[in-house]
């Protein structure tokens, strides 16, 4: 599965294994609570491990960007727990953000919102700048992934005449709420948070307002493999589930793989793979069709752990099963970065709300 | 000018068999409507006041405690009559058609989809019984559950059929020649002795009564089927286990025991094996009943999903303003139209054909209406209820259906569970896209109605299952014309 040839990529996976061979029993003990918070031991691990590195030095754009690393982390990780793989990539799409901003790079974790299109939705945080500079940020924000591990909150707000801005922000300064129950991604610590700030300006806790501008855009090509990497690693998963009941369970008196009905079943399972890797891939080969190559990956994860319940049949419905973790899971990852529709409006890159 | 019908176009039966819904007009009950408006009132006064606004809450415990105590839904449920809906005035019920209890329950399932299959699938079981033509076991049970609907103790009866290494075996005649039984029943002086271990039961850990498909000999399922009726307080039965699930966790699926439960013969519901015939007549109504569950999860995802489009905004505007938005909505309705109009087809053609067509029969739907049910209580009328002549009469009349109107009946059922289960899940795809996020939160509603959906293309045999149905019963089934 392994895409990147460099000697960082293959080190990057090597320390993702020893990482699994560690944390691998815990981490996929999450998925049986509702809303488990990411244990610290496996936070400090990861940060430990340097997953956290810049990706893009400061003042970069994409030129410098080696995707398939990340993508090959992502899909190794997400094979095992795709919340801490979610919980990276979100990482990195914020960095990716603030990579090309002109303020000092944040340490250690950073989050936001990746299911929602911050460049498009109008956010519920609203942002005022006195005449003297000073800064009243109040407001709140939702589906912050990684929230209660950052030390740095990427967030959207609106300016009084309708003009969405970014700022990044410690997130000391917040007030953040307990992880939410979501469909998937069990662990991710997904959280709700409200913010009131008035009269902030030390740089280290407070940066922006800046424009939107194209980052999130160019951020999104950047992560849109590591997007897809995951997808292919909850199909591979859910297809390896799939295949085995179909190998062990008799029917009439033959493994069911042998029923014709199953055996398309795992063909079409095993074409959705295929198309979902094919997605990475094209993400990866074409950056300035990241969008339709990203939509072939989510329809094909979706589609691929649909029919990897299916083949279980009633078996694949108990959460035993191994099975409707990845058909959660596939539905959670395909609204990283964003819907697709929304994307694939016409840019109306910086504006807002009309005055 | 009337147009005079040649030999080129469909006439009489075949005409009714390729239009059920226009055939129910040419046999209607003037009073369907009105009870069809009475069921849906009361499903979505239930859906309003109970299921909806407790649905969230109840998923999060029963995910947590899949066990949990779920008697304050019941005891409501009671309060309304809801489970005896359909069981006849003379009975104590409401008396109320297939076709009304299923609009009923498609509004319902638009709320919460678990508690439509929490309240409909003890009729699963009851029409198993139907079918067998086991009346007097059938009163006994429908007087039961009025008497426990009025006390406030719900009595739900379940089906116990599927097990470890028997699951969609017993939907098909060739899978169920090897299917491979862990069950087994011993006949004895009097009686039976049940030993099963059953999985997936429906209600299992809430039953008062469980309807039993077990083989007399193992190594012959197929004509050695039978059906048993146990009481849950039987010795030896236990509830070993209740599932954790994706979704419908308001409707427990359990393990069941039955080790050693001592039954009379009397409780075998008939002497002769259960066939694929029976089979056929009992899905092909319950199947139709899915695609009702299946048309009110694609209209309550289209409605929720209009809902909460209007709360987001979009570059300055609300996101049902946005025209790729709009666009998806509009096929979320188109969807929901096409999953209603499936199951009500589905329906009429079993109330014309299948299972519905003796149960729903106008003439005695009439007598029902207009003898009064303290009349039905008294001893003589009961006596005359449950004695051997009306039960041989019924089982008489089941087995005078034509095949071949059974092979409609049961085409039309699994084609509208596979259609509208898949756009039932489609339109909560949908809605993931148009909201984005949001849908991601439990707290929505949207997620939990993706999960809960996902098992209507699972139960009652898995589509693949009902496609192997539909072929056989329309391509292979004497007397029955595709078109």
């Amino acid at each position: 599965m392994v895409i990147s040839n460099s000697s960082v990529g293959t080190m990057l996976c090597d320390s993702a294994r020893g990482f699994l061979r560690r944390h691998g029993e815990s981490l996929r003990q999450l998925d049986a609570l509702a809303a488990p918070t990411m244990p610290q031991e496996i936070v400090d691990d990861v940060e430990q491990l340097g997953w956290l590195n810049p990706i893009v030095p400061a003042g970069a754009g994409r030129d410098d960007f080696d995707a398939s690393m990340l993508a090959d982390l992502v899909c190794c990780v997400a094979g095992t727990s795709p919340a801490l793989a979610s919980l990276v990539l979100t990482h990195h799409f914020a960095s990716c953000v603030l990579g090309a901003l002109p303020c000092p790079r944040a340490n250690g974790w950073l989050a936001l919102d990746p299911y929602s299109e911050p460049d498009h939705i109008d956010p519920n945080l609203r942002i005022e700048v006195t005449d003297r500079g000073a800064i009243r940020l109040t407001g709140e924000a939702h589906n912050v992934v990684g929230a209660l591990h950052a030390r740095h909150l990427l967030l959207t707000a609106l300016k009084p005449e309708g003009t969405k801005v970014l700022v990044t922000l410690d997130a000391a300064r917040t007030t953040i709420g307990e992880p939410i129950p979501t469909l998937g991604f069990r662990g991710a610590g997904t959280c709700d948070l409200r913010v009131a700030i008035d009269g902030e300006s030390d740089p280290e806790r407070f940066n922006g307002p800046f424009e939107i501008g194209c980052r999130f855009d160019e951020a999104r090509a950047m992560l849109a493999p590591s997007a897809a990497a995951l997808l292919f690693a909850v199909v591979v998963e859910s297809n390896r589930v799939a295949e085995h009941f179909a190998l062990t369970r008799i029917q009439g008196g033959r493994p069911i793989g042998e029923h014709d009905a199953i055996r398309r079943l795992l063909l079409r399972q095993r074409s959705a793979l295929l198309a979902c890797r094919a997605g990475r891939d094209a993400c990866l080969a074409e950056p300035q069709a990241w969008l339709p190559a990203l939509q072939l990956a989510r329809q094909a994860a979706c589609e691929g752990t649909d029919l990897g319940i299916q083949i279980l049949g009633g078996a694949g419905y108990l959460s035993n099963s191994g099975a409707e973790r990845w058909y959660r899971d596939a539905r959670q990852a395909s609204l990283l970065l964003g819907r697709s529709s929304v994307l694939a409006e016409p840019p109306k890159v910086g504006s807002g709300r009309p005055a | 000018m009337p147009v005079e019908p040649d030999n080129h176009h469909l006439r009489g039966s075949q005409f009714d068999a390729a239009y059920p819904a226009l055939s129910a007009l040419r046999h209607g009950d003037a009073k369907l409507i009105g009870e069809c408006e009475h069921a849906v009132r009361l499903m979505s006064e239930f859906r309003d006041e109970v299921a909806a606004p407790g649905a969230l809450g109840w998923d999060a415990r029963l995910f947590d405690t899949p066990a949990s105590d779920i008697s304050e839904l019941l005891e409501q449920a009671c309060r309304r009559g809801l489970l005896s809906l359909a069981i006849p005035h003379g009975l104590g019920g409401a008396g109320l058609g297939m076709l009304a209890l299923s609009l009923g329950l498609e509004h319902l399932a638009a709320g919460c989809l678990g508690t439509a299959n929490l309240l409909a699938v003890h009729g699963l079981a009851l029409a198993i019984v139907g079918a067998t033509g086991n009346m007097a076991q059938l009163q006994r049970l429908a007087r039961r559950i009025v008497e426990g609907e009025r006390c406030g103790a719900p009595y739900l009866v379940a089906t116990a059929g599927t097990e470890a290494a028997v699951g969609s075996d017993l939907e098909d005649s060739e899978l169920l020649r090897h299917a491979r039984f862990d069950s087994h029943v011993e006949p004895e002086r009097g009686g039976f002795r049940v030993y099963a271990r059953k999985v997936f039961v429906s209600n299992g850990s809430l039953a008062s009564c469980f309807v039993v498909l077990a083989p007399l000999d193992r190594e012959r399922p197929r004509e050695t089927l039978f059906a048993f009726l146990v009481d849950a307080e039987t010795p030896g039965v236990m509830v070993s286990r209740v599932e954790h699930k994706l979704g419908q966790r308001v409707c427990p699926a359990a393990e069941v025991l039955f080790d050693g439960c001592r039954i009379p013969e009397s409780h075998r519901l008939d002497t002769r094996p259960l066939t694929g015939r029976t089979l056929d007549l009992v899905l092909g109504a319950s199947r139709s009943v899915v695609g009702a569950f299946g048309a009110g999860v694609a209209v309550g995802a289209v409605e929720e999903t209009a809902r909460d489009a209007t709360r987001q905004m979009v570059d300055g505007r609300p996101l049902l303003d946005c025209r790729w938005a709009q666009d998806l909505l509009a096929h979320m309705w188109e969807n929901a139209q096409l999953a209603r109009a499936s199951y009500v087809q589905a329906l009429l053609a079993n109330s014309r054909f299948g299972l519905l067509s003796l149960m729903e029969d106008a003439r005695i739907r009439l007598v029902d209406r207009w003898v009064p049910s303290p009349l039905m209580a008294l001893k003589p009328a009961r006596r005359l209820l449950e004695s051997s002549f009306v039960s041989h009469e019924a089982s008489r009349l089941v087995r005078r259906l034509p095949s071949s109107s059974i092979a409609v009946a049961s085409a039309h059922g699994s084609s509208s569970k596979v259609s509208t289960s898949r756009l039932a899940q489609e339109n909560c795809e949908l809605a993931r896209q148009v909201l984005g996020g949001f849908a991601l939160r439990e707290s929505s509603g949207h997620a939990k109605r993706l999960r809960d959906a996902r098992l209507l293309s699972i139960y009652e045999g898995t589509n693949e299952i009902n496609d192997l149905d539909v072929f056989a019963k329309i391509w292979t089934s004497p007397g029955v014309e595709p078109w």
